[in-house]
């Protein structure tokens, strides 16, 4: 039986990071994957859906300039195609990185038999002296709405369709039902979604909630919120649907995105004293310890559930393991939601800062006043500025705007180094960009902004 | 679902830290807003904390023994969405709740550390709530992580004492009470100048008015002893010698004399040293002071000392002689400005008008804030007490005065 220093369950990004810094620190190191690496993130969530948005929202900056005559056809299958061939370049990539670093790769599943030792679906088994648990989440469904691959279904499935869909029914406003509805209605497709909370991307500030609803009822979209599903009935090729508000929709499929549930099962965990919360989510600590011997990482560890979380959290078990002292211990974990505009949460909310017990103030600006926004044609979107009173530390930042992820950085690294709003009103921000709503906002919350007027 | 901190709130008197003592809750738990959470002991006292908000137990971040500065977080609350979903039905009943218990935590700034000052942090074992910053806007900063950490290290080699390693030991945790008691008394003797006098005070007569009063209290469930009386005589001496009931502002350099009568009388329990306080004792009787002593002492005895009961005091009395020891200084109990020492009662011959009789004594001894009360005026103070003690036709003549 071959015996590693560090095994790592999981090939998404929860674990390979983790197996390639035990790789750096000179641990022999193995990772056990079923499926394709990368993960949830590489193969069904980040990459094929933002491969999915790239070409739609160039189609649609195109399409709304008034002096291009524009006629064009998407072809989908070959779109869906192209958008798999990116998930599979990117898969390959962590599958080359991992054998450049030496890191084993068993291709099948693994569980644990006894302490110290895995089994594995092949039949094979392997030894550890320390495992990461790094095995992600599988999408929930709703009772009675199974997913069948035809009609119902998940993130995952509805990537496999090569038939563009006239009307599609999703259920569930967080962010993947979000980002697919956007999609969706800018492919031309009729689209509903159905939330049954009160406002669409029920975790984020209601700014966003506000802003989102406008934008898609805009693009075309049905929004339901506050709505459930009473019943669907499969007919040959599509399905009708009656919702609680007694609309009746009819619809080629069925995106279900109602949430993520935990992978911790028949991985005999039981077996080293590693404690799941009534979720099932594997519980942790900050050094991503789960017990004595086993981390865990990612998105098993329960919500955020968020890749770049994951990578962080993945090196963290990883060097802890290698017995350096390591914590998970980040202020800002930017979330990012993928739309038009791009929306992003970095740090707390007002109500988080509250509840964490800072007295703080916010400040929040429109984006229309930026001149990069005229240019683009996106005045719709904010940003807002979230600061501790005594310090004017910033805590939180949430920004809606074209481009927005790409600033998120900035975001995060402002509130890591613990920067102020004068720190960033004089960071010279290069004119005409989305970027400049940063300084704009902290010039604002310091009573002298540029391009705004105070008052009314 | 969304994740809440429990931070130890403020329990008020200035306090920065408590010791949690026992939880009343555990993982998994569900718990109702304002459900008592934790014990927690306090410079003074064991309060307990109640929840501030509903949800579910996720994680409890102390343990018993834990010392905890004001505004860490104790405990993970998972708390149901609708507390914090605006626009829901109710949610600004609930947004209210918050906002009002944010105020009480308000005091709360973030440390400010970038991430790889806070790394450097981890790997020296250094708390950053404890470091003070000194780079721009009070971020903290490696050199100030650094400074701390060579500190804490001098710190603990300072006291390093040899002998103490040699041969068997047993080494046990300094906590609870006697934790308190260190701290509070390295601080009393570190800031106030101690100075000392001794009075002997014949208490014959006294005694003999006890004991005609005893059996009477003793009918209206009171056990009398020589204590409340020695709390009127110091109520009404403090009157005429105020500074005595005083305190001094070192910062602002001004003597705060208390025009109330606040009298701590110290209890030995199993645990410690606990000084429950007799409030507005001037407006006291005799047998209410000594009902109260009674019942403080018990609940002290029984850890069940609330913070209401050992706060607000402003002089103290301590009874030395109650296990027996002839002479013995107190230490003032800080920030009030004197303590007095009741000693054994001991039964001595006494020249008394030139012939020799048994007489009652008690040695009574008075530690004060030389800062600011001068020798003789001490001396006079005690003169007052000794001078209703041995009168005690003069110490009860004027009981109107107290009701």
């Amino acid at each position: 039986m071959d015996k590693f220093d560090l095994v790592v369950l999981g090939g998404g990004p929860g674990g390979y990071p983790a197996a390639i810094r035990a790789s750096q620190l000179g641990l022999s190191t193995a990772l056990v994957e079923a499926n394709r690496l990368g993960g949830e993130c590489t193969n069904y969530g980040c990459i094929p859906t933002k491969s999915m948005i790239r070409p739609v929202e160039l189609l649609s900056s195109l399409s709304r300039l008034p002096f291009v005559k524009l006629s064009y056809e998407l072809d989908y299958q070959a779109y869906m195609d192209w958008v798999k061939g990116v998930a599979s370049r990117v898969s390959e990539g962590v599958g080359s990185l991992l054998r450049r670093y030496n890191v084993e790769v068993f291709n099948a599943r693994g569980w644990v038999a006894e302490p110290g030792v895995l089994e594995l679906s092949d039949g094979r088994r392997i030894g550890y002296s320390k495992l990461v648990v790094a095995t992600g989440t599988d999408p929930a469904s709703i009772p009675g709405l199974d997913f069948d691959g035809a009609l119902i279904h998940n993130n995952r499935t509805i990537l496999e369709v090569r038939r563009k869909p006239s009307r599609v029914l999703v259920i569930g406003a967080g962010y993947i039902g979000v980002e697919f509805a956007n999609i969706m209605a800018k492919l031309g497709v009729d689209v509903y979604i159905v939330e049954v909370m009160d406002r669409v991307l029920p975790v984020m500030d209601d700014d966003f909630s506000r802003l989102m609803s406008r934008r898609l009822s805009r693009m075309g979209v049905k929004v339901y919120t506050s709505t459930r599903i009473v019943e669907v009935e499969k007919r040959e090729g599509y399905v009708k649907a009656k919702l609680s508000n007694n609309v009746e929709v009819e619809a080629d499929l069925v995106l279900v995105a109602v949430g993520r549930k935990p992978n911790t099962k028949g991985l005999g965990l039981e077996r080293l004293g590693v404690s799941l919360d009534e979720r099932g989510y594997v519980r942790v600590d900050g050094r991503m310890a789960a017990s004595t011997n086993v981390y865990a990482s990612g998105d098993v560890t329960g919500p955020p559930l968020l890749a770049h979380r994951a990578f962080a959290q993945a090196i963290v078990a990883a060097e802890n393991a290698a017995g350096l002292k390591s914590e998970f211990d980040a202020r800002a974990i930017p979330s990012v939601v993928f739309t038009d505009p791009e929306l992003v949460s970095v740090g707390l909310t007002e109500v988080e800062a509250k509840n964490a017990g800072y007295r703080v103030s916010t400040v929040k600006l429109p984006i229309g006043g930026l001149a990069r926004a005229t240019i683009e044609d996106s005045l719709d979107g904010f940003i807002k500025i979230v600061y501790e009173e005594s310090s004017k530390a910033v805590i939180g930042i949430h920004l809606a705007a074209p481009h927005a992820s790409e600033i998120a950085g900035e975001l995060g690294l402002a509130i890591e180094m613990g920067a102020t709003l004068e720190d960033l009103a004089s960071t010279i921000h290069p004119h005409p960009t989305i970027s400049e709503a940063v300084q704009e906002v902290a010039e604002l919350a310091l009573g002298k902004p540029k391009h705004f007027k105070i008052g009314r | 679902m969304a994740l809440r901190q429990v931070k130890l709130p403020d329990i008020g008197e200035g306090l920065v830290e408590g010791e949690i003592v026992e939880w009343l809750v555990k993982e998994g738990d569900y718990v109702k807003m304002f459900q008592p959470l934790v014990r927690v002991l306090t410079a003074k006292a064991t309060v307990e904390i109640p929840s501030p908000f509903e949800g579910r137990i996720l994680r409890l971040l102390a343990k018993p023994g834990d010392v905890v500065r004001v505004g860490a977080p104790i405990a993970e609350i998972e708390a149901p969405e609708v507390q914090v979903a605006t626009g829901a039905p109710g949610a600004s009943d609930v947004e209210r709740v918050e906002s009002r218990e944010s105020a009480r935590e308000a005091l709360q700034v973030p440390v400010r550390a970038p991430p790889r000052v806070r790394k450097l942090a981890r790997e020296l074992g250094v708390d950053l709530s404890k470091v003070k910053g000194t780079g721009p806007g009070g971020v903290i900063t490696e050199e100030d992580v650094l400074r701390y950490a060579e500190e804490s290290k001098k710190a603990a080699e300072a006291p390093r004492q040899p002998a103490l390693v040699e041969g068997a030991v047993e080494r046990v945790p300094l906590k609870g009470i006697r934790r308190i008691m260190a701290s509070k008394m390295v601080e009393a003797k570190s800031r106030i100048p101690h100075a000392y006098i001794v009075e002997e005070v014949d208490v014959t007569e006294l005694v003999k008015l006890r004991d005609v009063l005893r059996q009477d209290a003793e009918s209206k469930g009171v056990k009398l002893t020589l204590l409340p009386f020695i709390v009127k005589a110091v109520v009404k001496a403090l009157k005429e010698y105020p500074l005595l009931n005083a305190s001094l502002d070192e910062e602002r350099g001004e003597i705060i004399i208390k025009k109330f009568y606040n009298i701590g009388v110290a209890v030995d329990t199993p645990q410690g040293l606990v000084v429950p306080v007799i409030k507005g004792a001037d407006g006291k009787g005799l047998y209410q002071i000594a009902r109260e002593i009674g019942e403080l002492a018990e609940k002290a005895r029984e850890g069940k000392t609330s913070l209401e009961d050992v706060t607000g005091g402003t002089f103290s009395i301590t009874n030395i002689g109650s296990v027996g020891t002839v002479l013995g200084m107190a230490i003032i109990n800080y920030p009030e400005a004197a303590i007095l020492g009741v000693h054994r009662l001991v039964e001595v011959p006494r020249y008394v008008d030139g012939e020799l009789k048994p007489r009652k004594i008690v040695y009574l001894s008075l530690s004060f804030d030389h800062r600011f009360i001068e020798g003789a005026y001490a001396t006079r103070f005690l003169l007052a007490v000794k001078r209703y003690l041995e009168n005690p036709a003069i110490l009860m003549a004027s009981e109107e005065e107290f009701k």
